[in-house]
């Protein structure tokens, strides 16, 4: 925790780390509050509120002041200061952890049992900014979750953690160790160098190249997204283990999914579980009609893409997830119908068809999720508009600069070789500590030196930092 | 709705509902056939155990754990020696204290070990690239270059450009120089700065003329410090390789004013403005113009503006004066950045004035880089230097804002 406020000081210096202070203070207040208070859900509208206007304040002035054509200096200024001191704050983490903590303890007021007590105030500082996950996540939960859980297939709430009586001690090192060589390569060289050599430059300036360079682009942003996130939840899964503590794991082979509602349980798990215990399910969730269910959806789908940052593009590449979990919906009830059978039948009818339904159905959410990608990447709505232009007429008079090919085949070779990698890693876990401790030493150092080599020069950045 | 067992209902969940949740199923419970696809450790019992009643004490795995990342730490220090204490020198402008372990064999070890990797790295590379380079110009061969098949667009009349032709190229040749023909490209060096106004060219030039450039710009990089990232030979392997670059923008300065390390002596520094720094950085410029005659290439460079910083303001009205001197000497176009961001001489100003009274402001917070708008002013100045061909390639010249 100390680590995590004097990494808050030096990036922002003394106003971040005060907001900081203040706000786990107030939240430490409503937590008491909904304890103790004879109207709890008034004290929890009133700490959601006070939350969602810090975030909007800090995360959202730009856009507005743009909307507003607010031109006044003062404002300027300001912005440019929030923009330089909040912003590596990782607010949002924030956020989203003291919302969970809040409604659980609404629950547990209304009956519902968890694991756990509530927080004391130095527990509850220590659970909002924990030092691993302050900049990007996981999303750590209080209480346990479904469908959260740690690398060993166990809930992990971090409130029964974090009061533990005995002694904090390193968890499962051989394996943490394994976690931080696996982060590397995916975030510092993988990421690195399919960032640096096929989609930058291309998503700079669609226009002069290639459609075969442009659809490289596309495929390699959503590769380059999935490694530098993952390897950064991994690295950070290490470090808990480390500091003793179990993080919930947030990706589990999402380039894998069969379909769209797959992929949100195995990509960013730790966001897509909390959008659906705090946004879909308090909105009615699949309770009431079918119509409804899927409005539900929509909204729930465009406010994760509007928390991933503000304008046109992330509202759009939520929507077209919404969309395209309601049109998986749709078919589902189609199918159910034309076959007579139930709706529990109908779900993944595609993939369970068969060896080629199942790969058939995962390229197709493969390209919807390379496609939606596209509008998450591009600055503004025109650059995405003008990408995809440019993909589909770019293909006459137009020479190529670099060989997608050879990036395609790169492609090929990873995707078939991916489900036997997953297993590889999920059999290292189980052994990495019943192995003589010293006997992977030497194979993560030679793995060191061969990151070492290879990555691209300069700091790796952490994509998902910025959201 | 089940309940898994972690996870009671929660309260206002009506329990006589029959539907589940479409969008979240639950969690499957992981067996055999699911452990194909999903990469979750399967407590196993005899794992579960040892994390209840662990086998190691405490005070082991930490020392395994410092073990094995100060070993971690060591290689890499070891291995990258060379790149630390160029980083080192970049950042901080004086020896880190791992130049003190020069003078053992095992540590020059270290740096030979990784001068072998790197090097076979980059022949593998180069192998790679010119496998590409091969399928690329096969391909482009045979498909790209197929029958031109473009509807013709009705031309705009681009006056502003031709105006300002005429009052920056006053010759035919410097004209030629800046002509572009459609399967011309320009190329684009420098730092942070750079990396601002180079995608607003590349656009324009893209969009409206079908004509490529490469950009190149990286931040921190300047003249000085060659170890860490070396212009003169970047730009001499990239003149190299793409043999259609017709013009050359540089941006560079802001990260110059440091004093050098000393080729011939490792642990002294040359400090900068000293007439032997000048005589370095002079030779550096030089090196770099040569490469571009050499290639017929046309130099456009562009000399840092005024900043903030009262210190770095001086080293920068230094370094533009001896930047200026040595592109002129050798023949090559200087462009002055101050007036056109609303900087009088060498006072920093960060607002323009336009002639219709308004404010626009062009330099961001920090004081040194620009805003998107002051990117776009020094943009589209070098833009108007282009004379590009007649026919816009694709859309017409409105889109250029």
């Amino acid at each position: 925790m100390c680590t995590s406020y004097l990494i808050v000081y030096l990036c922002g210096r003394l106003p971040a780390l005060a907001t900081l202070l203040i706000y786990t203070f107030i939240i430490y207040v409503i937590s008491a509050c909904i304890n103790r208070s004879k109207k709890p859900r008034i004290w929890l509208i009133s700490g959601i509120t006070i939350t969602i206007l810090q975030l909007i304040l800090w995360k959202y002035s730009d856009f507005f002041s743009a909307q507003i054509n607010e031109n006044s200096d003062w404002f300027r200024s300001n912005t440019d200061w929030i923009a330089n001191v909040i912003l590596p704050l990782g607010l949002s983490y924030y956020s989203f952890q003291a919302i969970s903590y809040l409604v659980s303890l609404y629950q547990l007021r209304n009956g519902r049992q968890i694991a756990g007590q509530p927080l004391s105030l130095s527990a509850l500082a220590l659970h909002l900014a924990f030092f691993p996950t302050i900049t990007a996540g996981p999303i750590a939960r209080a209480y346990d979750a479904r469908g959260l859980t740690d690398i060993s297939g166990q809930p992990c709430g971090m409130a029964a953690q974090i009061q533990a009586v005995e002694r904090r001690r390193i968890l499962a090192p051989a394996v943490a160790l394994c976690l931080i060589a696996m982060a590397l390569t995916k975030n510092w060289w993988f990421s690195g160098w399919i960032g640096d050599n096929w989609v930058d430059p291309v998503f700079a300036n669609p226009m002069q190249y290639q459609s075969l360079e442009i659809l490289a682009a596309i495929y390699g942003y959503t590769l380059q997204l999935f490694f530098n996130f993952s390897g950064y939840s991994d690295l950070m899964v290490g470090m808990g283990l480390l500091l003793g503590f179990r993080l919930p794991l947030n990706f589990r082979s999402p380039l894998l999914a069969c379909n769209i509602r797959d992929f949100w349980k195995r990509w960013h798990i730790s966001l897509s579980t909390w959008i659906r215990d705090y946004i879909f399910i308090p909105l009615g969730g699949s309770r009431s009609s079918f119509i409804r269910t899927q409005l539900n959806l929509l909204i729930a789908m465009a406010l994760s893409g509007i928390w991933h940052g503000n304008g046109w593009p992330f509202l759009i590449w939520g929507l077209l997830h919404g969309a395209g979990m309601i049109f998986l919906n749709l078919s589902d009830w189609l199918y159910s119908r034309l076959r007579h059978c139930s709706a529990e039948q109908a779900r993944d009818s595609l993939s369970k068809s068969g060896r080629v339904g199942k790969i058939l159905s995962i390229i197709i959410t493969v390209h919807f999720v390379c496609f939606c990608f596209v509008f998450f990447r591009a600055p503004t709505l025109n650059d995405a508009l003008m990408l995809l232009h440019a993909l589909f007429c770019n293909y006459i008079n137009v020479p190529l600069s670099t060989n997608p090919f050879y990036f395609f085949s790169l492609l090929l070779l990873a995707w078939i070789a991916y489900p036997l990698l997953t297993r590889l890693t999920k059999q290292l876990f189980q052994r990495a500590e019943s192995l003589p401790r010293y006997s992977l030493i030497v194979p993560l150092l030679l793995l060191l030196v061969l990151i070492l080599i290879c990555a691209p020069a300069g700091i790796p950045g952490f994509i998902y930092a910025n959201f | 709705m089940q309940t898994s067992k972690y996870r009671r209902l929660p309260t206002y969940h009506s329990h006589n509902q029959k539907k589940k949740y479409t969008q979240f199923e639950q969690m499957p419970v992981v067996s055999v056939k699911t452990v194909t696809t999903v990469p979750m450790v399967v407590a196993s019992d005899e794992e579960s155990e040892s994390k209840i009643q662990p086998s190691k004490s405490n005070k082991q795995q930490f020392r395994y754990v410092l073990l094995s990342l100060i070993l971690a730490a060591g290689l890499s220090l070891w291995l990258m020696q060379d790149s630390v204490e160029n980083y080192y020198q970049q950042t901080y402008h004086k020896n880190s204290i791992l130049s003190k372990l020069k003078q053992y064999s095992w540590w020059q070890a270290g740096a030979k070990a990784a001068l072998v990797l790197n090097s076979g790295i980059s022949w593998l590379n180069q192998n790679i690239t010119s496998a590409n380079h091969n399928v690329t110009t096969s391909f482009n061969q045979h498909v790209a270059d197929a029958e031109k098949n473009k509807t013709t667009i009705t031309q705009k009349p681009q006056l502003t450009v031709q105006q300002n032709l005429q009052q920056t190229a006053k010759q035919d040749s410097i004209k030629s120089s800046f002509t572009l023909g459609a399967k011309d490209e320009v190329f684009f060096a420098g730092d942070s700065l750079m990396q601002g106004v180079a995608p607003h060219i590349q656009k324009w030039l893209s969009e409206g003329y079908g004509i490529k450039s490469i950009n190149l710009a990286k931040q921190s990089t300047g003249l000085t410090y060659p170890g860490f990232f070396n212009w003169p030979e970047t730009i001499a392997r990239t003149l190299n390789d793409n043999p259609r670059i017709k013009i050359m923008v540089i941006f560079l300065g802001p990260n110059d004013p440091w004093d050098i390390p000393d080729p011939h002596n490792g642990t002294r520094f040359i400090s900068f403005a000293s007439a032997r720094w000048e005589s370095m950085y002079r030779s550096r410029i030089q090196t770099i113009m040569d490469t571009a005659r050499q290639h017929q290439v046309t130099v456009l460079w562009l000399t840092p503006p005024d900043m903030r910083r009262h210190k770095l303001n001086q080293q920068m009205v230094y370094l533009r004066q001896l930047t200026t001197d040595e592109v002129m000497r050798n023949h090559g176009f200087v462009v002055d950045t101050r007036a056109m961001l609303g900087s009088n001489g060498d006072e920093y100003t960060d607002t323009l004035m336009q002639p219709n009274g308004k404010k626009i402001k062009t330099r961001s917070a920090d004081g040194i880089h620009f805003t998107i708008s002051g990117q776009k002013i020094i943009a589209r100045d070098i833009f108007n230097r282009f004379i590009l061909p007649a026919q816009p390639n694709k859309n017409d010249y409105s889109n250029v804002h």
